[in-house]
């Protein structure tokens, strides 16, 4: 469960920024739609303990996250959020697969080789896992973009402008992915855009103006 | 996956980009390395043959180049003295020398010198072994291992000598007595090992021979050819079992030729060794003065000569030194930069480490790690580098120098090349670890 109060942000020397309250129940999705410069991604940051709220609360499964700091935020995220860049980055110098074990080490956890490869093999890009992810398709990395946020087994699972790039057929079906993933992990998606191709796809909106 | 197993894959993956940082690295330790064994060697080998000798004799001149010609071998002599002048030295009974050892110079074979000197010339230098037998009689001879080795020389050999200390074939003594190989020394880690021993008559005989030669020539004809050539039996050599030197044997064996140098004031020598009774005692410390102010000889101090020569050769090596150092100061600012730029390639990584959870902490280990793994590179092949060149260089020094030099030997000094090393890669990665460290998530990330 997600649950955000009175949350503001302001940038230096700039007047707060008011966000919407969000509140996503167990199981639940939330689209966060808004023209650019309204803040969607300071308020995704936000979400995924990136950036500290000026004011309000965050609440991730009863963890006060605007609370957390330093290695007790760095640890909570690692373990609990999982977050889809709008462009997918991956550390050069490593395969695919050590992508991924990488993303598991660094929560904290052991890292777990067969989980890893099944991951990659339910999200059809087995066979690519010695690629370095420079030379896998875009198709490709956004697949493994979602198997690095899921790989931890999140709670919430933030996705940033993730069809931006993508036609029309990629995009309806990177959402069904997402949607499908996050349902079969229990997490909750929260996916910020302003692409109005998504906003059928998904009930619970937040806009912001 | 290993933190430090990332910053190893960071740097293979980009091998171009620390390349200069290794090699510049490696080139400094390499020189470094270098230069620690070249003069520890040098220092070792002027050191083993000091033998612990406190005064030499000999005729006036150098005193450096007494030290270097009587106990290196690698000078001439300053000139001869008369045995009428050095034989109170040689007085077995004399209050404050309990070892002289005479030594007659001026042939050589092959380029190595040939020596004539009491057997005694051996326990001075701490040889204890031989294969075959000591010399006894004139034109016998005991030849050192690397003589021995670099000639391809065995017992029974025989050869004649060439006249000088250079290797000059056209000055060989073709005429006379050639002279016999009856032993030949274990190596002894001295000077010893590149000589050839004789008795001190046998060197007279050379030249007293080549004097008398232009006045009757006709007497020589049945020596011309009497030696066996070396090249006769050259494959019928047999190896003779090597057996401890018998010490009675060779005071013997000294004790008569110093008798017989003592009873023929009128020849000469080159030089006189000499070690003291008591090292402490007053007279003997003035000895040196005494000898120099008083007589027509000059007495020089091995262990002042040859700190004077440390002190030269010490300039010479401290330039290179500095060289190095200001090479691996160039080296670390390479490694600055090289994982400065990389810092700004990477930032979107390094913030995408930060969201799945690694602290600033974890940056900073795997930028230092990748610092550490190019100084560790560079270190390994500089260490490498300076030993094989050690090996190479061995050869040519060993002609110069008279002692061995090898590649293949640690020095502790070494161990400081590889701390201040470690010292300075870390350091050199410090700045751009904690600036790794410092990653603006929001920004970079909102960035992308």
């Amino acid at each position: 469960m997600i649950k955000t109060t009175s949350v503001s942000f302001a940038y230096p020397g700039e007047s707060p920024i008011h966000f919407p309250d969000i509140l996503c129940e167990k199981n639940e999705h939330a689209l966060i739609l808004g023209p650019s410069g309204t803040g969607k991604t300071t308020l995704l940051h936000l979400l995924g303990g990136l950036l500290h709220p000026t004011a309000g609360e965050v609440l991730i499964n009863q963890t006060a996250m605007h609370e957390l700091r330093g290695h007790k935020l760095d640890t909570f995220r690692g373990k609990t959020i999982g977050i889809i860049f709008q462009k997918p980055h991956f550390i050069r110098s490593l395969t695919a697969l050590d992508n991924l074990l990488l993303t598991q080490t660094l929560s904290g956890r052991q890292h777990d080789k067969s989980y890893a490869l099944s991951l990659m093999d339910r999200l059809g890009i087995a066979g690519r896992s010695d690629k370095l992810t420079h030379t896998m398709s875009i198709g490709e990395q956004q697949r493994l973009a979602i198997a690095r946020a899921i790989i931890n087994k999140p709670a919430l699972i933030l996705a940033d402008e993730p069809s931006s790039a993508l036609d029309d057929q990629n995009c309806t079906s990177m959402i069904t992915l997402l949607q499908q993933v996050a349902t079969e992990e229990g997490a909750n998606l929260i996916v910020v855009t302003h692409d109005s191709r998504i906003k059928n796809m998904i009930e619970n909106k937040v806009y912001l103006t | 996956m290993n933190i430090f197993t990332l910053s190893w894959k960071n740097i293979v993956a980009k091998p171009l980009n620390s390349a200069m940082s290794v090699l510049l690295f490696a080139l400094s330790v390499g020189l470094i390395t270098f230069l620690t064994l070249l003069n520890h060697q040098l220092k070792k080998g002027l050191d083993n043959n000091l033998a612990g000798i406190d005064l030499v004799l000999g005729a006036k001149g150098s005193p450096l180049q007494l030290i270097l010609n009587s106990m290196y071998h690698i000078d001439a002599p300053t000139g001869n003295i008369s045995l009428q002048e050095a034989s109170p030295f040689l007085n077995p009974k004399h209050p404050l020398i309990s070892h002289a050892v005479p030594l007659s110079l001026g042939d050589s074979y092959g380029a190595f010198r040939i020596v004539g000197a009491p057997q005694s010339i051996l326990s001075l230098y701490g040889a204890t072994q031989v294969e075959g037998a000591m010399y006894r009689e004139d034109f016998e001879t005991v030849v050192g291992a690397a003589v021995a080795k670099r000639l391809h020389l065995h017992i029974g050999d025989s050869f004649f000598s060439t006249h000088g200390l250079e290797d000059d074939p056209d000055l060989a003594h073709d005429h006379g007595a050639p002279f016999q190989i009856t032993g030949i020394l274990s190596p002894t880690g001295t000077v010893l090992d590149q000589l050839i021993l004789c008795t001190p008559q046998t060197v007279w005989k050379v030249h007293e021979h080549e004097e008398t030669d232009a006045d009757h020539e006709g007497d020589h004809e049945g020596h011309d050819h009497e030696g066996h050539d070396h090249s006769d039996h050259a494959h019928v050599h047999t190896k003779l079992p090597v057996t401890d030197i018998d010490s009675s044997e060779v005071q013997l064996l000294s004790a008569a030729i110093m008798d017989s140098l003592r009873s023929q004031p009128e020849k000469e020598i080159t030089s006189v060794l000499m070690k003291f009774r008591n090292r402490t005692n007053f007279q003997a410390l003035n000895l040196l003065r005494n000898i120099n102010m008083n007589t027509g000889l000059m007495a020089a101090s091995p262990a002042l000569e040859i700190n004077r020569l440390y002190a030269m050769m010490g300039s010479g090596t401290d330039a290179l030194r500095y060289v190095a150092i200001l090479i691996a100061i160039v080296a670390a600012i390479s490694i600055f930069i090289s994982l400065y730029t990389s810092l700004k390639e990477r930032k979107y990584e390094m913030a995408l480490m930060r969201v799945s959870g690694a602290g600033p902490g974890v940056l900073f280990r795997m930028i230092l790690g990748e610092g550490m793994w190019i100084t560790l590179i560079g270190l390994a092949l500089g260490i490498l580098a300076g030993h094989v060149g050690m090996h190479l260089a061995g050869s040519i020094l060993e002609r110069g120098y008279k002692y061995q030099f090898t590649g293949i030997l640690w020095v502790d000094a070494e161990w400081l090349i590889v701390i201040g090393s470690l010292i300075v890669g870390f350091l050199a990665a410090l700045i751009p670890a904690f600036q790794g460290a410092k990653v603006d998530l929001h920004k970079t990330l909102a960035e992308g």
